[in-house]
């Protein structure tokens, strides 16, 4: 989605911000493997690949990790007649194994580095592989983001508490494991409008409000 | 360019490079072209393209396979290599189809593709019951997702699909000059190799026996053209030589 986002109607759809600044990173990424020259350094292109690996190992962590299946009334995917319902509560299911095939891609960007490269200058073979590495990665990518938005997230909406959405949401938000416990809300901001920054800084404290009341 | 200026191919099989340059402009055509698609008509012209692509390559390989690195059939290292370079034949040939019957698929192939990927097998893995299971799922994700989204994807995924054959290429071509060239120029007399570049450039066995050859003129400049109609004029005098 490259649409501006104007509300977030439900705390869970700060999903959206969190998908244009994926696809941001994967953008810059591509367009540096696309742009690498015979024999120049390959700094500026694994400076892009980190950050954009580290948003999407980051993300995917957490989103395993929320368990959101397991917050929500299970009976309601028993009962689900709809055959596009149905359809959505298997996908939520697959959700941990489509980010383990997106982390396999990062893994298979990271052996063209490791195996193809070694040195730190680029040669025309090695450009090639690394372009078509993260085309493929970016392709993986689009493909997620796109099911889960059109899938996952209405499912989410519907049966996800927003007491719940707001703890899936902070924890995708704010790291407090890291020294820069908002690091994920500073690099998130370079790929949105200001309209959509002023979004997710009111939602950072409806997530501050949350998080002191417990 | 100037006859002073000109200087012949010195082994015909430098020819080689040649016939390169001009696969790789077609893939790099239709890579440019997959970047940019954004309609099912793209796909189309897609279609074309790399169709056109596929018949220079499958010709091209066979040629090469039967004439070529066929007599040099030796032991050791030889032999390694042109086992290597008939793979890799075989594994371009392979995805090249792929890619043809990927996009021969349809508007919603890259839904087909990741819905198959994410493997959605349920408790019974009879073959009927996964593929209902599979259509299912695309049915749903493309009445979710809208034509355009569903065509997007396809799109994106041909794109990805074109550079790794593109890449498959890039690395055949150049591991054949590195190392199949360099053994023909020196196992092969002058008059075995103008029969395999002709044969190469010349398919008897068409309606037009020029289709190869037309069509690597229209790819190279003009400097490279020269050297072109040169080693032409070279097998066809070799060809109409008494024997």
């Amino acid at each position: 989605m490259t649409a501006e986002i104007t509300t977030l109607e439900h705390p869970i759809d700060a999903m959206f911000l969190i998908h244009k600044a994926l696809r941001g990173e994967a953008n810059r990424t591509v367009e540096q493997a696309k742009c690498l020259e015979t024999g120049c350094s390959l700094q500026p292109f694994k400076l892009a690949f980190t950050a954009w690996a580290t948003a999407i190992m980051y993300h995917a962590e957490k989103e395993v990790g929320a368990g959101m299946s397991e917050s929500m009334d299970r009976s309601r995917c028993k009962t689900a007649h709809d055959p596009i319902e149905r359809v959505k509560w298997a996908l939520l299911e697959k959700e941990d194994e489509e980010y383990s095939r997106l982390l396999e891609g990062v893994m298979d960007v990271m052996t063209v580095l490791e195996t193809d490269i070694g040195a730190t200058s680029v040669i025309t073979r090695t450009k090639q592989h690394l372009y078509g590495q993260v085309l493929a990665l970016r392709v993986a990518q689009d493909d997620h983001l796109e099911t889960e938005e059109a899938m996952i997230l209405p499912l989410l909406r519907d049966n996800l508490t927003p007491e719940n959405q707001m703890k899936v949401v902070g924890a995708l938000l704010i790291d407090n494991e890291a020294d820069d416990r908002l690091w994920v809300i500073n690099w998130m901001s370079q790929d949105l409008t200001p309209g959509e920054n002023e979004l997710l800084k009111a939602l950072e404290s409806r997530i501050h409000q949350a998080h002191s009341m417990v | 360019m100037s006859k002073e200026n000109f200087t012949p191919l010195e082994h015909p099989i430098d020819v080689m490079p040649l016939m390169h340059k001009a696969f790789r402009a077609v893939t790099g055509r239709t890579e440019a072209q997959a970047a940019e698609a954004t309609t099912v008509e793209d796909i189309a012209q897609l279609n074309e393209a790399f169709g056109f692509w596929v018949e220079q390559i499958r010709y091209h390989a066979a040629v090469e396979d039967e004439l070529m690195t066929g007599p040099l059939k030796g032991d050791g290292p030889v032999r390694e290599c042109v086992r290597d370079n008939e793979d890799e034949h075989a594994v371009l040939a392979g995805k090249a189809g792929e890619l043809a019957r990927f996009i021969a698929m349809g508007n919603s192939a890259g839904v087909k593709e990741s819905v198959r990927a994410a493997a959605f097998t349920l408790e019974e893995e009879q073959h009927k019951e996964l593929e209902d299971r599979f259509h299912e799922v695309e049915d749903a994700l493309c009445k979710v997702l809208g034509d355009k989204k569903v065509t997007a994807r396809t799109i994106r995924h041909i794109h990805s699909r074109v550079m790794r054959v593109r890449i498959l290429e890039l690395d055949h071509f150049e591991n054949e000059e590195a190392f199949v060239c360099p053994l023909v120029r020196d196992e092969i007399d002058e008059a075995g190799q103008l029969y395999i570049v002709r044969r190469l450039l010349i398919d008897d066995s068409a309606k037009d026996p020029r289709w190869v050859i037309d069509w690597v003129h229209s790819e190279l400049d003009e400097a490279d053209q020269a050297l072109l109609e040169d080693l032409e004029a070279r097998f066809q005098a070799a060809v109409v030589q008494p024997a």
